[in-house]
């Protein structure tokens, strides 16, 4: 008997080519997969949906990932707690964006061209092992 | 040619011979009228002119005009009766009086510096004192070899000639040098002209009421001696408000009239014997001259000297009003003291407004975050405290304005080794603020831009390689490894780009948190093992026993290790050594990175850190790297406040050492330009 439940993961990511390869290898690692293509859906997803973890890109159309970030963890205790990987291209350079991070609390903060996806997952099973 | 330079000497022969006449005439003319007045032994005279005469000219015109001297007193005398012989001496005597009365008074310094009463303290000591010494002792000693004075009588002619002629010379010499100093109306005032005439009608009435009896005639009690001092403050008046001009003037007209009086049996020097009488008048008329030249030059002295200052004072206004940057002087209790014009455009304040507030009450500042400053972080009680000049970026907001951006020095002002005020330099960086927004957004959007499609590449070719490996050939695979290696090497470039771009702009953050040292080296040369598996090369760590934690941002520190180590298997054979040290120096962490590589030619090393350099050796090597690598590694290393050096041998080996700040990094954070002490 299957002791383990599927872990439920909502990507949001607004590049086509990028989501879905991302949903295809989090699917092959037995994950069930929720897609957001800007803020506003991921937002509404993961309040519904309840992910086990979030993987966050930044710049999205509607709502930008780290406004996402804001509300969520200001809406109620699931969207305190829920852990959130930012995955994007920029830079932590700017004052906004550290503010942010300091304030909101994302698991980790990953520059998408400095990781392979095989490693990504790693990061978020492992997230995921440290809260069960 | 040698005709023009032979009219030039003409005429300079003829305007000295002008001259020379012209000054004869006068001495002869001044030197004859004077023996007319009756006194001992009919050749010397109560004030002779001239004496003062012979003096100024030789001054003002100079010593190759003593023949006038020689010649006029010569001739004065044989005219009225003295043997040849004995006139020669008194001209001989007449001449040096003059021409060494002159030269020593320049030889100590007379007219050559500003100093008034330096001036009439020498002119009193060698002319009016000195070379007449000199005269009388020549004069009177003729007289005798030529025995018209006997010996009994040597002694009071010598004292009469004495005096008389250093009464001309103080009085009617200085009245020729003062006017002729002064014959320039450029300060005419009408009424200090009124003043001065009024004093003067005075000054006379006085005399000749004390001197003569031109308004009553005098009895014995009102002819009291101690009635001459009433001139005294007529004299100090002159010297004060009139200065030297007024002082010899008035000095000169007391002299006339007192000598007039006198001579005519009336005043107070009038009654009883002449000669005697004489004596005491002379006394008198030489002390009131002495003291009202020697007040009149103090005074006129420190006048010179308080224009001079005045002068000096404007002029370094001037110069601070004119600096384009805004300029504010505040003194040790942040009292402005000066405010000048570009910053009183810049902050809108009136100086009637400003100088003499509290610099808090009128300026509103923030520090570059846009926080307002309280009085303990201003600037300027920051650098009175400390002792250190501050440049920073502030905001300033001024009342009627929308606030603005400047960059501002403030220095403490050091006199004789106190801290006496503050001055502050700022300009409006406001467009300075804003290219760097655009720039540093340009590079935040072409980041994200560039490594859009980098991404995608990686992790597609990335799946190719590793999940749908057993459906490619091994041709396939080896064509996606290719595409996907060479993906790396463009996301390589980009970073390496991006973070050339960040610490120009300096946008570049450090945040040094506590860390193990020890464990992010190991980190770094495990994940570097790919490198070091494929050329079979062993990094041999050579750590000190105790390492503290220290203040250092971790991600920093890899990208520093990364690179050397990453340069030193790159440029090393296979089966090398290269030894890694990590040292204790108390105050900083030492790594030591030394590989047996191909070294650094010595005419290449000190370009090793520029931008973009790669050597010829590391070309052959690895065609492939970008030259940024040590370029970015170095500007980290600096901004962190640490040091990077390095040793190297061509084919012998480069050894690189990095030595960083124990006591935490300097924590930066983008924009700032604060200097820590």
């Amino acid at each position: 008997m299957e002791t383990e439940e599927k872990k439920k993961i909502l990507i949001v990511e607004d590049e086509s080519s990028m989501l879905k390869i991302l949903v295809d290898s989090f699917e092959k690692e037995n994950f069930s997969t929720l897609e957001a293509r800007d803020g506003e859906i991921a937002f509404r997803k993961a309040l519904e949906e309840r992910p086990d973890i979030i993987l966050l890109d930044i710049l999205l159309p509607k709502i930008d990932g780290l406004t996402v970030l804001k509300k969520l963890r200001k809406e109620n205790e699931y969207g305190k707690k829920v852990p959130v990987i930012l995955l994007t291209n920029l830079n932590p350079d700017r004052e906004e964006i550290n503010k942010v991070i300091a304030e909101n609390n994302p698991a980790y903060y990953l520059v998408k061209t400095n990781w392979n996806i095989e490693d990504v997952v790693e990061k978020v099973k492992e997230r995921l092992s440290r809260s069960d | 040619m040698t005709k023009f330079f032979r009219e030039q000497i003409e005429k300079i022969n003829l305007i000295y011979g002008v001259k020379l006449v012209v000054l004869f005439l006068i001495y002869f003319a001044t030197a004859k009228l004077g023996l007319q007045f009756d006194a001992v032994s009919g050749f010397a005279t109560l004030v002779w002119p001239p004496t003062g005469i012979a003096i100024a000219g030789i001054l003002i015109f100079g010593y190759r005009y003593w023949p006038a001297i020689f010649l006029g007193a010569f001739l004065v005398n044989f005219s009225t009766g003295a043997p040849a012989l004995v006139a020669l001496g008194i001209g001989l005597g007449n001449m040096l009086e003059a021409v060494i009365g002159v030269f020593l008074a320049r030889r100590f310094g007379f007219m050559r510096e500003k100093g008034e009463l330096k001036n009439i303290l020498l002119f009193i000591f060698f002319c009016v004192l000195g070379s007449t010494a000199l005269a009388a002792t020549i004069g009177v000693t003729s007289l005798w070899l030529g025995g018209i004075v006997s010996l009994a009588t040597y002694k009071a002619t010598w004292i009469a000639w004495w005096v008389g002629d250093a009464l001309g010379a103080l009085i009617v010499g200085n009245l020729i040098i003062n006017f002729r100093e002064r014959l320039s109306l450029k300060n005419f005032k009408l009424k200090k002209a009124a003043e001065g005439i009024l004093f003067f009608l005075i000054l006379i009435v006085c005399n000749l009421f004390v001197f003569t009896n031109f308004f009553t005639t005098k009895t014995i009690e009102t002819n009291n001696p101690i009635i001459v001092y009433t001139i005294f403050p007529l004299l100090i008046w002159a010297s004060l408000r009139f200065g030297k001009s007024g002082a010899v003037l008035a000095v000169f007209v007391t002299s006339v009239i007192s000598i007039w009086g006198t001579v005519l049996k009336q005043g107070p020097f009038g009654v009883g014997e002449l000669s005697d009488n004489l004596l005491l008048l002379q006394g008198y008329i030489g002390v009131i001259a002495g003291t009202s030249m020697i007040l009149s030059a103090v005074i006129e002295e420190r006048l010179k000297t308080e224009r001079e200052l005045t002068n000096e004072r404007n002029k370094d206004e001037a110069i601070l009003e004119s600096i384009g940057e805004g300029v504010i002087i505040t003194d040790t209790n942040g009292v402005i003291l000066m405010i000048n014009r570009s910053a009183q455009i810049m902050l809108g304040l009136e100086p009637a407004r400003a100088i003499g507030s509290y610099y808090e009450k009128v300026i509103h500042i923030e520090d570059k975050r846009e926080t307002p400053l309280v009085i303990a972080n201003c600037p300027f009680t920051l650098v009175l405290s400390s002792n250190k000049v501050i440049t920073d970026n502030y905001y300033f907001r001024p009342r009627n304005n929308k606030k603005f951006a400047v960059n501002m020095t403030t220095s403490p002002i050091v006199f004789e080794q106190k801290v006496v005020g503050v001055i502050d330099v700022f300009r409006d960086i406001t467009h300075e603020i804003e290219i760097d927004k655009a720039k540093s957004e340009f590079v935040s959007l072409a980041s994200h831009q560039l490594r859009t499609p980098l991404t995608t590449m990686k992790w597609y070719s990335r799946a190719l390689m590793k999940e749908e490996s057993e459906k490619l050939s091994p041709k396939q695979l080896e064509y996606v490894k290719e595409m996907y290696h060479n993906n790396e090497r463009m996301i390589e470039l980009i970073n390496s780009l991006l973070n050339v771009s960040r610490i120009e702009l300096g946008r570049f953050i450090i945040k040094p948190v506590e860390i193990n040292i020890r464990e992010i080296a190991n980190e770094v040369i495990h994940d570097i093992t790919p490198y070091t598996d494929g050329k079979k090369i062993v990094i041999k760590k050579h750590y000190d026993e105790k390492i503290p934690l220290a203040m250092i941002d971790p991600n920093l520190l890899k990208i520093i290790l990364q690179n050397l180590l990453a340069n030193s298997i790159k440029y090393s054979k296979k089966h090398a050594t290269v030894n890694f040290y990590i040292e204790n120096k108390e105050k900083e962490i030492l790594f030591i990175i030394a590989d047996k590589g191909c070294g650094i030619a010595k005419n290449q090393q000190e370009k090793i850190f520029t931008k973009m350099f790669r050597t010829d050796n590391a070309r052959m090597i690895d065609p492939e790297g970008s030259g940024l690598g040590l370029y970015i590694v170095k500007s980290i290393i600096e901004q962190s406040g640490g040091r990077i050096w390095f040793s190297s041998a061509i084919n012998e080996g480069s050894t690189f050492y990095v030595a960083l700040p124990l006591l935490g990094t300097i924590k930066r954070e983008p924009g700032s330009r604060l200097i820590y002490s």
